[in-house]
């Protein structure tokens, strides 16, 4: 119990939210999507950290996801770098040949 | 200490290409020398800042051996990435960065400095990974490798969460005390297999294997010779620490998962190799089924043979794999041949060393008796024996038989069929590279005590 | 009271975050998240963690999804046409294992309740704890963290230079 809010209740939001990003990482097949999925992933760790971490009192919970953040951060950007470099060869050769979005 | 110096140099890592090539090499000298200095200090076996990093044995062997990659992938690359139209400052560069990120992993003692050592490491490759731009294959492999490994890591990261929630601490040791009486929650199950999911898909174990075979074919080959050898080894290193330290107690549950994932990866690693041409993609598959033969060892970690046999298959692995890889670079001297299996034929006439030694790498890598892989998989197979997974152990030389097949694919085709006489040109670098693990291979597996002596000490201590 | 408006944000999040999953444009579901994440926001603050939620907006919502926005546009991703070819392997091996997931998931969050071994088992939460406490412990016990994350961000800097940069004429 964080004060009047539940534990599980977080937990329950958390792993909604985890449940969602990795149907969303699965089953779309835009490559922008799927890193979305997986930033949502990322928040829904986050959240069950921070639930857990106020649940001990302690701010350990806090620290990590400070981490998380930052890598997820520097993740977006190389990720983001891949598409570009990715997306300047669709333009230029033919797209079904190395299929991008599938595999 | 030695990985603030790694980083360090790496800035340096902007200037002109050959020159880096020795700068990045006398870097990681330096850091190896200070891994050096530090093992030697008596008071280095205490934890610090909060137990979050040790250097106990163990540490020190993981980072001797990603030292030891790291030199290899340098000393490799040299030419290759000169030839290559792209800046070679910045590869020197992330490979020194993804050196830092295993260089920590190696003696992460908590739960979140594994996981920042573990993103460290797996950003910058994914970068080498698409390092070829104009390669439509090296881009593709990259954007693979980057979407399989963010998804992986979301995955460990909730079970880290889903851990730290059952434990209420991130350190191990402190963990596995803690753990040790609380009851069986299910959370914590769950945790814990989510972590062993990300963990088996950097060790690329059957599930999650996925990604291999086209990222190991489609980055450049020195990268992909990295791949194979340096972010394995970590991912064991950690891998062997949160479940020996952490979840020793539960090893009938995950045990049992573990031992399902590594015949998988055994069965599907070889069969699937059988069928390959290129020789990239067989030697992707071969690292899988390594992988799954390397799992034998965690199974059996009850027995102390258990640890003791992945490392010395460990060091066994990076040696012959690497230098399996080297030839191909070798071979692709004239460009991005080198592939195909028929691109090895009449190596023997071309020049006979390079066949001879290729000979010593497939032989070790099927674990015939004198080389390296023998004694590792030995030590890995009385491992499983011993603790209780006989059938496992069983598949495992089954599979190794059936590696021999695809294996001598290769070695035929040097030996017996006529192959182009262009005569291999091989840069100083390389051969050195190739003498070095031919060496390693050859004198692991004639005289293996003084090393398992050694390695005897840096099982980890409970 | 509190406990109503955390149920009430976090519904907002899991809502949110299925409309993005379900959404055929992607301007749409970069949009919806960044909903998402502000009512996750709500939530840190809810759970006495002031100062990430001011992180998650500034870092989250603010600089990543913009960054998805720019590229979005920057590369005109046009909304995702089915392409016709429905694979049914795939889709349903992914929904298959999605909803065992998730069923599994919450079936376990709703039995374990969540009890803590031997942790408090009411945290007061009356006065919010400051960031300051939060950054000594950052640099004395993480200070190592910290240093690897900066090299992290490096690496991050390096990597997507080298890849998103213009080919300059060698």
């Amino acid at each position: 119990m964080i004060g009047p809010i539940p534990l599980s209740h977080v937990l329950l939001a958390s792993g909604a939210l985890f449940a969602i990003g990795v149907a969303g990482a699965l089953l779309r097949r835009n490559a922008i999507q799927i890193f979305l999925s997986i930033e949502l992933m990322m928040n829904a760790a986050n959240l069950a950290l921070i639930g857990y971490g106020a649940a001990l009192g302690t701010q350990q919970g806090q620290i990590i996801v400070f981490f998380v953040i930052a890598i997820a951060a520097a993740e977006a950007s190389v990720g983001l770098a891949i598409f570009v470099a990715i997306f300047r060869h669709t333009e230029t050769i033919d797209v079904n040949k190395i299929n991008l979005l599938k595999w | 200490m030695g990985l603030l110096l790694l980083g360090l140099s790496v800035a340096l890592g902007k200037t002109k290409e050959d020159f880096l090539a020795f700068l990045a090499t006398v870097s990681v000298g330096i850091t190896g020398a200070l891994v050096a200095f530090v093992a030697t200090r008596p008071e280095r076996a205490t934890p610090i800042l909060g137990g979050a990093f040790v250097v106990d044995n163990f540490a020190l062997f993981f980072k001797a051996l990603v030292l030891l990659s790291l030199a290899l992938t340098v000393l490799a690359s040299a030419r290759y990435v000169g030839a290559a139209p792209y800046p070679g400052g910045e590869y020197y560069a992330l490979l020194l960065f993804s050196g830092v990120g295993m260089l920590f992993m190696a003696s992460g003692n908590n739960l979140i400095s594994i996981y920042v050592a573990l993103e460290l490491m797996a950003l910058s490759s994914y970068v080498l990974a698409g390092y070829f731009k104009a390669e439509p294959k090296s881009t593709e492999a990259a954007l693979k490798y980057f979407i399989l490994g963010a998804f992986s890591s979301g995955v460990l990261l909730y079970g880290l969460s889903l851990v730290y929630g059952a434990g209420g601490v991130m350190g191990l040791p402190e963990l596995a005390k803690l753990l040790a009486s609380a009851s069986r929650s299910n959370l914590l199950m769950l945790g814990i297999l989510l972590i062993l999911a990300g963990l088996l898909f950097k060790i690329a174990a059957v599930p999650f294997h996925v990604w291999t075979p086209d990222v190991y074919e489609g980055s450049p080959t020195p990268v992909t010779a990295f791949f194979s050898v340096g972010p394995k080894v970590a991912a064991y290193a950690i891998l062997a620490r949160i479940f020996y330290v952490a979840f020793a107690k539960f090893h009938a549950d995950w045990g049992f998962v573990v031992a399902l994932v590594s015949a998988a990866t055994m069965v599907l690693g070889n069969v699937a190799a059988l069928l390959q041409s290129n020789v990239k993609r067989m030697l992707a598959y071969s690292s899988i089924a390594n992988a799954g033969y390397a799992l034998l060892g965690v199974l059996g970690f009850r027995t102390e043979w258990g640890l003791w046999g992945i490392l010395i298959y460990l060091l066994a692995y990076t040696f012959m794999n690497f230098g399996a890889f080297t030839l191909i670079i070798l071979l692709e001297s004239k460009g991005y041949a080198g592939e195909s299996v028929s691109d090895f034929n009449g190596l023997a006439k071309r020049s006979m060393p390079a066949a001879v030694v290729m000979l010593l790498f497939l032989l070790s890598l099927a674990g015939i008796p004198p080389t390296a892989g023998f004694i590792g998989k030995y030590y890995l197979f009385t491992a499983a024996m011993k603790a209780g997974y006989a059938w496992l152990a069983i598949l495992a030389v089954v599979m190794s038989a059936v590696s021999l097949f695809y294996y001598f694919r290769i070695a035929a085709a040097m030996f017996f069929t006529e192959g182009s006489p262009a005569k291999l040109k091989s840069s100083y670098a390389l051969s050195a590279v190739i003498a070095v693990c031919a060496v390693g291979t050859l004198v692991i597996g004639v005289v293996p005590q003084p090393f398992l002596e050694v390695l005897k000490s840096c099982v980890l201590g409970r | 009271m509190e406990r109503l408006i955390f149920d009430a944000a976090a519904l907002v999040a899991i809502v949110f975050a299925g409309l993005m999953v379900a959404g055929r444009d992607p301007i749409k579901s970069v949009l919806a998240l960044a909903v998402s994440f502000f009512a996750l926001a709500v939530t840190y603050v809810l759970l006495l963690a002031p100062f990430i939620a001011a992180l998650q907006i500034i870092v989250y919502a603010g600089a990543i999804l913009v960054l998805f926005l720019f590229l979005i546009m920057l590369l005109n991703v046009g909304p995702e046409r089915p392409d016709g070819v429905r694979r049914p392997v795939q889709t349903f091996l992914g929904s298959l294992s999605v909803v065992v997931f998730a069923g599994l998931l919450l079936g376990m969050l709703r039995a374990s309740g969540a009890r803590l071994p031997g942790q408090p088992e009411a945290v007061a939460a009356d006065a919010l704890p400051d960031p300051k406490a939060l950054g000594r412990l950052l640099f004395s016990d993480y200070l190592l963290h910290f240093e690897a994350v900066s090299v992290l961000l490096l690496a991050a800097l390096v990597g997507a230079f080298v890849l998103a940069r213009r080919e300059n004429a060698q």
